[in-house]
């Protein structure tokens, strides 16, 4: 059976841009409108029920290398199961290789990724709010080089598959540094701030889809932040982790400056600086 | 040979296991063995997924490096172990999938349940996997309730309409965290239900009531993100429909099996004739204390 390329990766690290660039292709190919629950991309490569629906296995009865090891046969699957062009599947975890050393996501239903960086410095203000912690935990979070996001006690009552998500700079190096066996393109989320349409035109070429100005412009004006925050607010979000805090929280560069002390500032740049320095992160 | 009664039927098997109850009869249900099992599955009705192959009358897992499980005409299961097979991985997937797969051969519907007795019948709690169904049942049997069954039972409509439901075996499994939450006291590690899980059995085969049962309340539990507390709601019989239908158990295996209209036809009686409540409890907080206390004012 000859397997199809047209898996889209949307690849990052927690709270850089993923799920709004997401919002801005459901929106694009939607005519502009956009129920943000509704978001019409292809599931997250960790879903335990997409896991579940293709291997009529119960994975809470799987350690994780076993989870590992179906991943990518999962995602090839899918890739031949559906009849439509592409598959856009959003994946948290870093690139790398399972127990069998083969890649855990599938080079041979591949088409290409997209990699979404964001400075470590705000992601560590958002993420702990994401993950209902402080901003302490979400900085040893993001230097934590395990392999697995969560203690790796096989115990599996989320409704995710663990992740393999190393730490922030880990993660970067795998996606965006290394070179792999398929086209990568590197959104800052930064630059999709500020020039949201440039960026977004620019994902839009490499991934070979038409569109209008008009079109991305409409899209683009959907999913601008405040205007995502607005429908949380409104009708709830089915993405959302936190008890407390909005997914949608604030969405602009340079938090840091005012949200974390000057001691969770140097831990973060003792431990990315390189990688940092490598996308404009210390100026 | 072993014998034994699970999911209502009575099964003849060359491997012991000591999760199912034994049981003296002349003339099994359902034989399971050791032996080769066929490479592929063929023929237009095959429904292939990954490692997974089903149609009306045959099933075909081959699970990793454990073990390759055939399941046939609803009387046969054959287990080829792999290398890496461990006895009790071998037994929970067969326990699992492949008794699974025998139901539905046989036109049985199993549904995702635990369950405990109340007032000479059964209240189900319906969930996904992690939704806390056996840590539930295990709380209420600390309350000295009786557990009827462990996370899947078996539907059947009768031939007067009614529809009523067996257990499958007499064990619960709980991860480490529940004993704690429920207060039961730890089991031993050789309880683990696979080498490297931390989920463990707790038997309850004195205990064991295997006849069926008319089912006298069903609550759909459910974890939510965004609830501190819990949220219990009664459903209209639509909405009890659509919920319950979430819950049947193996759903990939229903519909390559073609068994929808069996399942519809059942749930349609069940909503009609039984109340179903909702039930949503945090999944931040442990709220099982005043989950328990919620549900029981509905009984």
């Amino acid at each position: 059976m000859e397997i199809q390329k047209k898996i889209v990766w949307l690849a990052s690290y927690p709270k850089s841009g993923n799920t709004w660039f997401r919002a801005f292709l459901t929106a694009l190919l939607n005519d502009g409108y956009l129920d943000i629950n509704q978001i019409k991309t292809d599931g997250i490569f960790s879903s335990r029920q997409i896991f579940d629906e293709f291997t009529d296995i119960d994975s809470t009865y799987l350690y994780n290398h076993e989870v590992k090891k179906l991943q990518a046969n999962i995602c090839s699957y899918r890739a031949n199961f559906y009849e439509k062009e592409c598959l856009f599947i959003k994946i948290h975890d870093a690139y790398g290789y399972q127990e069998l050393n083969l890649p855990i996501i599938p080079t041979e239903s591949t088409l290409c990724a997209i990699y979404f960086i964001r400075n470590p410095l705000d992601i560590a203000c958002s993420l702990a709010s994401h993950i209902n912690g402080t901003v302490d935990e979400a900085i040893a979070l993001m230097n934590n080089h395990k392999k697995i996001n969560t203690s790796s006690d096989n115990i599996n009552t989320q409704d995710q598959l663990k992740q393999r998500l190393l730490s922030w700079s880990e993660h970067v190096e795998s996606w965006a540094i290394t070179k792999l066996p398929f086209p990568v393109l590197i959104l800052r989320y930064e630059d999709m701030l500020t020039n949201s349409i440039a960026c977004f035109i620019k994902a839009l070429n490499f991934l070979g889809i038409k569109a209008t100005h008009n079109q991305i412009e409409t899209a683009t004006r959907a999913t601008r932040f405040e205007e995502l925050k607005k429908k949380e607010i409104q009708k709830g979000f089915k993405e959302r982790t936190s008890l407390k805090n909005l997914f949608f929280r604030k969405g602009n560069a340079g938090n840091w400056h005012t949200e974390l002390t000057t001691l969770q500032i140097e831990l973060i740049k003792k431990n990315h600086s390189n990688v940092m320095q490598l996308f404009n992160y210390l100026d | 040979m072993h014998q034994y009664w699970a999911y209502g039927l009575l099964v003849e098997s060359e491997i012991e296991f000591p999760e199912l109850l034994p049981f003296e009869f002349e003339k099994s249900d359902v034989t399971l063995c050791i032996g080769k099992t066929p490479e592929t599955l063929t023929g237009e009705d095959v429904v292939h997924r990954v490692r997974v192959s089903i149609s009306p009358n045959e099933y075909l897992l081959k699970f990793l490096n454990i073990a390759n499980y055939y399941v046939a005409n609803g009387n046969e299961i054959v287990i080829q172990p792999l290398p890496e097979g461990d006895e009790k991985s071998i037994r929970l997937f067969a326990l699992s999938n492949a008794f699974a797969a025998i139901l539905y051969q046989r036109n049985l519907i199993p549904l995702h349940a635990s369950g405990i007795f109340y007032n000479g019948n059964v209240i189900l709690f319906c969930g996904i996997s992690g939704a806390g169904k056996s840590t539930l049942v295990t709380a209420f049997q600390q309350k000295g309730y009786i557990v009827f069954t462990d996370d899947v039972c078996v539907l059947q409509q009768q031939d007067n309409g009614d529809i009523t439901v067996v257990p499958s075996y007499p064990m619960v499994k709980l991860w480490e965290d529940s004993f704690k939450k429920t207060g039961l006291s730890m089991v031993g590690e050789e309880k683990r239900i696979r080498p490297d899980l931390p989920k463990y059995a707790n038997f309850y085969h004195e205990k064991f009531n295997n006849t069926r049962q008319k089912i006298d309340k069903i609550f759909i539990i459910e974890k939510n993100k965004s609830l501190i507390d819990i949220e219990l709601q009664e459903l209209t019989n639509l909405e009890a429909f659509k919920e319950i239908q979430i819950n049947v158990y193996r759903s990939l295996q229903m519909n390559a099996m073609q068994k929808r209209n069996i399942f519809f036809t059942i749930l349609s009686n069940l909503t009609k004739k039984i109340t179903v409540y909702s039930v949503k409890r945090s999944a931040h907080n442990n709220t099982l204390t005043e989950l328990l206390k919620l549900i029981e004012t509905k009984f």
